[in-house]
């Protein structure tokens, strides 16, 4: 396994073991339905992070929960069958956290997604799986895998784009806000991790002329009223795409992305002992087709929007939202987007990566409403 | 902290000069020679003498101005007229704080409406009533000028309105319209509170006096009082961004280009800022704006203009744009990472510059972005219901 270098101190597993159980008491990510003493249970048994070693112990917490869904389901009880899907789809996902990179986590993942469509049957309003025709280069995919779900009551609602960071994929998305507020939500994955087509690279934002041209096809969906919400790493491309696809869509959302200076070795040292729980340099690295912490401090400057001259163009509209301490991407990114180009909207919150607070997605919803009108 | 003492003449001096070279707040048309000839006849800061120095260069471009006028030279009438507006502008720099300031600033005003006359669009001075309380003044004064229309005809539909003011040296005098005169908006250059002609003084509570603006706006049939925005600049952003909040109901947009909001007006930045990029007395001529005098004042009255303490930041606003240099030495950029840190999200725009940004490309950008703003279409995404969807 890929490690940092010795200048940069791997984290203790006792320190990586209290800061999860940390998350799973307060249902963070990834732990968005697993029990606090299901976890426990599972980090007792391991004693570093090794990939397959996790992999198998949160795999084996999760078969029960598949067990009684399918018994469920069976005796008619939808409820119940929905609560331990997606009770087997969380453990499945925190075993091929922070990324499908070893053969174990590499078959939870599937795993997780096929809980997670096996809930999703039961969720109001529906959630439909599509596949959407990219054009890549040889050796990419064909396809971009998408989560439609559309508002009630809503005749060609405008559409919410929404993809996540380097461990947080379409399954993860939370909508529900979105929906509630009439925007139909599409969740995808960003380049490199889960069903992208193609790695990240410095122009994988081709990936969204895919995903745009697909929501033009769909008569049920307003392709005038595109917005997109990229997270954590996600952001980056939310911003990017907010330049190079700005006579696409009405407005853009960076929540908690890098841009510049995240991308740099001494960021990149400082980061991989703050408050990511894992390995973020090589997590990192693996969304843009590399492995080890040295690949991603080598490449990582390649991708700075700055060094790009993609900030001086016009964008869409923009909003950056992010906590003040971040330690995975540095406030000074979304100073520096600001030095940049068009104006750009932001709030920024007294926390840690991605801001969040009580307020931050109540706040997102507004102005996304605001400008989708 | 302590006063960290008086600026040196021979500090100001070469200060000064630097702008007379470049053309920079104060010296808007002044010509550098006489800039130092005038300064060459002070031995101190003295403000009647300064005032005196400075105004002694204005009557010869007065009489130029007055000969070509006689002899139907509009373009040197105007161009003599605005020379002497600006050396009488350099006299009651940076505030109309002693006898012979005051009576610099009547001229400077005086100048400034004879080449006025010569403007295109033309300028009107307006009063507008203003309901203060005892000892206040009765009304704002402003200059409108509405946008030519297509072709340069005038318009016949309301124009939508930017009033935008300066801060505690820059009055409406001073104001530049020409690029918002250009994208259709019309302009109304008026006084923050506590200088140049504005009825009241700086306090807490001296956003009333945009009250009075609103409404006369309100009675004028050429503007469009649903199509209001303010931009107010170096201070005066305090005023933008504080009026956002508290007048949001009113406004389009606000723009807040270089102003304060809170670390300004704590004694040890106030203390730093005395020796940074602003040429002369700061905190006297902030203490001014604001019914103060001293240095001391302003150490002591400051603290109680800070937006987070009065709790407004926390209320939702109208579209607002920060600009600012994230290198100003007169308020710090901190102040508008503040802004971005409460209530509603708000835009902005940050240079790599000093006090303002000092780069050609903001009065542009602010242009356009209150030109969006102000648009139809913005309208109705603020104010309207939703619009039938476009079919595409």
């Amino acid at each position: 396994m890929a490690e940092a270098p010795s200048t940069v101190r791997a984290r203790p597993w006792e320190e990586v073991r209290q800061l999860m159980l940390e998350r799973a008491r307060g249902h963070r990510n990834p732990f968005t339905y697993s029990r606090y003493e299901d976890v426990e249970r599972a980090l007792n048994q391991l004693s570093s992070v090794d990939r397959d070693a996790w992999a198998e112990a949160f795999l084996a917490v999760g078969a029960p929960y598949e067990e009684r869904a399918r018994e469920a389901e069976a005796r008619g009880d939808a409820q119940a069958a929905q609560e331990n899907y997606l009770l087997a789809y969380d453990y499945y996902h925190v075993a091929r956290y922070p990324a499908p990179n070893s053969p174990s986590k590499r078959r939870a993942y599937p795993k997780s997604q096929a809980m997670y469509l096996a809930a999703a049957r039961y969720f109001d309003p529906p959630l439909e799986r599509v596949e959407m025709p990219f054009r890549g280069r040889p050796g990419e995919g064909s396809v971009a895998v998408g989560y439609l779900r559309k508002p009630r009551g809503v005749e060609r609602p405008p559409v919410l784009v929404c993809w996540g960071g380097i461990d947080s994929f379409k399954e993860e998305r939370r909508d529900a806000g979105f929906l509630e507020a009439g925007l139909a939500s599409l969740t995808i994955d960003m380049p490199g991790v889960a069903d992208a087509p193609l790695v990240g690279s410095e122009d994988a934002e081709r990936l969204w002329d895919a995903i745009f041209d697909w929501i033009g096809t769909r008569p049920d969906l307003d392709a005038e009223r595109i917005a997109i919400l990229g997270g954590s790493t996600g952001g980056y491309w939310a911003t990017k795409v907010a330049h190079t696809h700005r006579e696409r869509i009405r407005a853009a959302i960076n929540q908690g992305g890098p841009a510049h200076h995240a991308f740099t070795p001494e960021w990149i040292a400082k980061a991989q002992l703050g408050e990511y729980p894992f390995e973020l340099a090589e997590t990192l690295a693996c969304a843009f087709g590399r492995a080890t912490y040295e690949d991603w401090v080598e490449y990582a400057p390649r991708l700075s929007l700055v060094a790009q001259g993609v900030l001086d163009q016009p964008c869409a509209p923009l909003l950056l939202v992010n906590g003040l301490y971040d330690s995975v991407f540095p406030i000074e990114d979304m100073y520096a987007l600001l030095e940049h180009g068009s104006p750009k909207d932001a709030r920024f919150f007294p926390s840690g990566h991605m801001g969040h607070t009580p307020q931050t997605r109540d706040i997102m919803v507004s102005w996304l409403l605001e400008r989708l009108r | 902290m302590a006063d960290p003492g008086p600026r040196r003449l021979a500090e100001v001096r070469e200060g000064m000069l630097e702008r007379a070279r470049f053309h920079r707040n104060p010296c808007l048309y002044v010509r550098e020679d006489e800039v130092a000839g005038a300064l060459d006849r002070l031995d101190s800061l003295d403000r009647d003498a300064w005032a005196e120095a400075f105004s002694a260069f204005a009557p010869k471009y007065e009489m130029r101005a007055r000969e070509a006028e006689a002899r139907g030279d509009p373009r040197a009438a105007r161009e003599n007229y605005l020379l002497a507006y600006d050396y009488y502008h350099v006299a009651r720099y940076p505030a109309p704080n002693s006898p012979g300031k005051l009576q610099a600033y009547r001229k400077c005003q005086e100048n400034f409406l004879r080449a006025a006359r010569y403007f295109d669009p033309p300028l009107e001075r307006v009063e507008m009533p203003f309901a203060g309380r005892p000892g206040e003044g009765s009304a704002n004064v402003g200059y409108l000028r509405l946008p030519r229309g297509p072709r340069g005809a005038p318009t016949d539909a309301p124009a939508p309105v930017v009033v935008i003011w300066g801060g505690i040296d820059g009055f409406k005098e001073e104001r530049r319209a020409e690029t918002y005169l250009a994208l259709g908006l019309a302009t109304l250059l008026i006084d923050m509170p506590g200088v140049g002609d504005a009825p009241l003084v700086g306090s807490e509570d001296a956003e009333r006096m945009w009250d009075s603006i609103f409404d006369w706006i309100a009675t004028r049939p050429e503007l469009d009082d649903e199509r209001v925005a303010v931009l107010g600049q170096s201070t005066g952003g305090y005023w933008a961004a504080k009026l956002a909040h508290t007048h949001r109901e009113r406004l389009r947009a606000a723009v807040d280009h270089g102003g304060c909001t809170h670390y300004a007006f704590a004694p040890d930045w106030i203390a730093k800022a005395q020796l940074g990029e602003y040429p002369f007395e700061l905190a006297e001529t902030l203490a001014s704006a604001f019914g103060r005098a001293t240095y001391d004042e302003w150490v002591e009255y400051a603290p109680r203009l800070s937006l987070l303490d009065q709790g407004i930041l926390d209320r939702p606003c109208a579209p607002l744009l920060l600009v600012n240099g994230v290198r100003d030495s007169i308020f710090p950029i901190a102040d508008m990472y503040l802004l971005l840190e409460h209530g509603s999200p708000k835009a902005a725009r940050f240079y790599p510059g000093g006090h303002m940004g000092g780069s050609p490309d903001i009065e542009p950008t602010i242009a356009r972005w209150l030109q969006q703003a102000l648009s139809d279409s913005a309208g109705c995404r603020m104010r309207q219901p939703p619009r039938p969807v476009r079919r595409g």
